[in-house]
């Protein structure tokens, strides 16, 4: 038993403790935070790295090729759906009109920043670019 | 199924190899039983999925570079994410809590479908910002801090993807 096999349980559980730190970060932001766009914030972010950090642990735990590719899989779908889940939040609240906390600031560097429109259409790239990516 | 299967052989090839080597990977053999299965089903899904998998006029394009690219924008997307993670929990953990939160409207010049897709998603995990829409080319964000919200405008990662939409487009 050479000193990387033992070492492996105590890298781990530095990695499932770092996770299950940064849900409970989450946890606490979704409490204390004053509205809906801020509570996504730290719901959108904390809940990707701290069960990422998880199943990293549990990839360490298990060392096992099968479970590895399981938990990989897991990783990559939630990478992919909690942005996405943290948008369409923010997006329905946002055209709503949901009211933001007071004291908010709003920059509009759209007009400031603008060199030229897009050439086609949107529908158009749609319909030529849906499907390439 | 199969004039698509023909008139984009390589995409046809990169799905089934992909698909092989999932399921190497689930059943962890090499038996030739294992194998034949496998084979036998990457070869049914591959038929039976054309019409969503490829693309009926373009062809499936592999660009070594362009790959090697989005490798490295990952690895910077990931040192991203535990920046900010930190960064909330600094700001979460404080008792005083100094938020001065905001909605920013930009601009985004990216076309291609994907690209488009992982800059927002990109936006959503770093330090403080989420993506609140993506309209044609009228970016709204929303910001935790306002620091975070003058950042945004040179943002490393956005200029990485714009490369590898310039390689794209010229390639």
């Amino acid at each position: 038993m050479t000193i990387v096999q033992q070492a492996i349980p105590y890298i781990a559980l530095f990695f499932i403790f770092g996770g299950f730190f940064f849900l409970l970060v989450g946890v606490v932001g979704l409490l204390r935070l004053p509205d809906v766009y801020t509570r996504m914030h730290a719901m959108g972010k904390c809940d990707t790295l701290g069960t990422g950090m998880m199943l990293i642990g549990l990839m360490l735990l298990f060392a096992n090729i099968t479970n590895i590719t399981k938990l990989l899989l897991i990783a990559a779908m939630i990478a992919t759906i909690n942005p996405v889940i943290t948008h369409l939040i923010a997006k329905t609240a946002y055209n709503r009109g949901t009211p933001m906390v007071e004291g908010s600031f709003l920059i509009n560097d759209y007009v400031a920043s603008r060199r030229h429109r897009r050439r086609q259409p949107l529908v158009t790239v749609r319909e030529k670019g849906g499907d390439n990516g | 199924m199969f004039p698509r299967m023909r008139s984009d052989l390589f995409g046809t090839l990169l799905i089934f190899s992909l698909l092989l080597a999932f399921w190497l990977l689930i059943s962890a053999s090499i038996h030739w039983q294992h194998v034949l299965v496998g084979v036998i089903f990457c070869l049914i899904l591959t038929a039976f999925w054309t019409n969503l998998t490829i693309a009926d006029d373009a062809k499936t394009g592999f660009n070594l570079k362009q790959l090697f690219m989005l490798i490295k924008y990952f690895f910077f997307l990931g040192v991203d994410i535990i920046i900010a993670n930190i960064g909330v929990a600094i700001i979460v953990l404080n008792p005083k809590m100094p938020i001065s939160p905001g909605i920013i409207i930009m601009r985004c010049d990216l076309e291609r479908s994907l690209l488009r897709a992982l800059y927002a998603n990109s936006i959503t995990l770093t330090p403080g910002t989420i993506t609140v829409e993506l309209e044609d080319n009228l970016l709204i964000v929303h910001a935790l801090t306002e620091d975070v919200a003058h950042g945004l405008e040179d943002w490393a990662l956005y200029r990485r993807l714009m490369e590898v939409e310039g390689l794209y487009k010229n390639g």
